[in-house]
């Protein structure tokens, strides 16, 4: 007997207060975590029901719950329809997910080597050529890094007084002499640079200050019109990594590749993760200031996406990603309630339990 | 196809000239009709600006033929220069991916898709709302509820 598309079909979490696309019969499940065994409770498919009974009672419990499965076992699970059987579901599962990710990992990690590493942009072309200037001080890497991620995304940076572009010019050779806690960097777009009016001047200031392990990216619009962006960075989760990484890439022999690894798995993704922080918390919220300011057109962004689009990206989206998105405005409330885009997150995250 | 290296001109909205060759232009499905009619004119694409143009250009380049390679080391290293090739803002990531849509260019397409998807990837609400330049159109009771009602997401 060929199993019930229904049944292959996870039943979707249903977004609460959209009650809505519920179409056709269904069945569902509840999760015995401790045998697997699944109970039907179905009252709209009389014929289903029947079925299983008499099988259930002929065959025993091992058999129905392999009937049930579809024939590739792409899901067999069902959790009930409400987000707190979700969590409790989860809750089991979740150790057996860890489990598996760390066996991945570890299979990765067999298989590529340290010394092939994809060498993150961050470090090969910004950091490298500068770190003999930052000398081992976190503070000026950070303005580094903060110089290297405002100029990818467009920004120029300027001189504070004449307010002419510094074409190129490394930060290193505008950071104060002696040791300070304070650094202000100055940057413009290059259309409001080529408009050159000196009395709508526009441009954005960030500041670097340190606070004992912290460093605080301050950015605002100058002339102030807008809110401070800040992003809070904490000096000792990456830097030790970071140093790690730029001496092994410099050659330097004190770091042999066993000991970087025993530090962390995957050292790399540091300049990752400290691109993106800086990225999404403070360069890009700047640009898109200063360009409603400038009156120049506005980066394209998820919100003037066509719906196709929106859709395509939020049903990449595991279940937790997927609510909290459709927790942020009314129209993405709208569009997340889809429920194809649940089923299909809610198949997903089964299936990676499995 | 008769010549091996046959080149198809392109023209962004702005005007700027692009010269790509046919095997490229054939995996762009909007305009594979007219590169295999044989069309000699530059082909125009309203919809792509120059510089998203040539960051598209860029990419199939590098991925034609590569993409199905079984060599685990091309594969690899085809991914640090993905990653490196998305670092870019978000305006540039978001009309990166009109242009996929635009010009139905299937990889890329879901490689952006799947660049933004990541990004939000263990985000709060209000940090998605930033990303997404979405604003917060509910009314406190309404906001109350959602909050309410989710309150198993705030563990995960």
């Amino acid at each position: 007997m060929d199993s019930h598309p229904d049944q292959e079909v996870a039943e979707a979490l249903e977004p609460d207060g959209c009650p809505n696309q519920d179409s056709g019969p269904r069945e569902s499940f509840v999760l015995d975590s401790e045998n697997l065994k699944v109970i039907q409770n179905d009252r709209e498919r009389p014929d289903l029901v029947g079925k299983c009974d008499k099988e259930g009672a002929s065959q025993g419990g091992r058999d129905f719950n392999a009937r049930c499965s579809p024939k590739n076992k792409d899901i067999q699970h069902e959790v009930g329809v409400q987000g707190r059987d979700l969590a409790v579901a989860c809750s089991g599962v979740w150790p057996v997910l860890k489990q598996e990710t760390a066996v991945l990992d570890s299979l990765e990690e067999s298989v590529v080597q340290l010394d092939k590493f994809p060498v993150p942009y961050l470090l090969r072309r910004v950091l490298l050529p500068e770190w003999a200037e930052i000398n081992g001080d976190d503070y000026r890497l950070l303005a580094v890094v903060v110089q290297a991620v405002m100029l990818g995304s467009g920004f120029l940076r300027i001189d504070p007084t004449t307010r002419l572009p510094l074409h190129n010019a490394p930060v290193s050779s505008s950071w104060p002499k002696e040791p300070a806690t304070a650094m202000s960097l100055q940057y413009s777009l290059p259309e409001i640079l080529a408009a050159r009016n000196d009395k709508t001047f526009q441009g954005v200031a960030v500041k670097l200050q340190k606070l004992g392990r912290f460093v605080i990216v301050y950015g605002s619009l100058t002339p102030a019109k807008s809110e401070l962006r800040r992003v809070h960075l904490d000096v000792t989760a990456f830097w030790p990594k970071l140093r790690l990484l730029m001496n092994f890439l410099n050659g330097n022999s004190i770091t042999s590749a066993s000991s970087m690894q025993a530090t962390c798995r995957y050292p790399e993704r540091v300049a990752f993760t400290l691109w993106n922080l800086l990225r999404d918390g403070l360069v890009r919220p700047l640009l898109i200031d200063l360009s409603d300011v400038a009156g120049s057109r506005a980066p394209s962004s998820f919100s003037d996406m066509p719906e196709k689009i929106k859709l395509n990206i939020l049903k990449r989206l595991k279940g937790a990603d997927l609510a909290r998105a459709g927790s942020v405005s009314m129209k993405l409330r709208q569009l997340s309630s889809n429920r194809n885009l649940w089923e299909k997150a809610y198949r997903d995250d089964l299936l990676r339990c499995r | 196809m008769s010549s091996k290296k046959k080149v198809i001109t392109l023209r962004s909205s702005d005007g700027e000239i692009f010269e790509v060759e046919e095997a490229v232009a054939l995996e762009w499905l909007t305009i594979k009709p007219l590169v295999e009619s044989g069309c000699t004119d530059a082909i125009p694409l309203p919809q792509v600006t120059g510089n998203i143009l040539a960051k598209v250009i860029e990419y199939c380049k590098k991925h034609i033929g590569a993409s199905e390679s079984e060599d685990r080391k091309i594969l690899y290293e085809l991914e640090s220069w993905d990653a490196d090739f998305i670092k870019v803002d978000q305006g540039t990531l978001f009309d990166l991916i009109r242009a996929a849509d635009y010009l139905t260019i299937k990889t890329l397409f879901e490689f952006t898709c799947q660049t933004v998807a990541d990004t939000i990837k263990h985000k709060t609400i209000e940090e998605v709302r930033h990303i997404f330049r979405e604003s917060n159109d509910f009314t406190p009771e309404e906001e109350k509820e959602i909050r309410g009602k989710s309150w198993w997401l705030q563990g995960l």
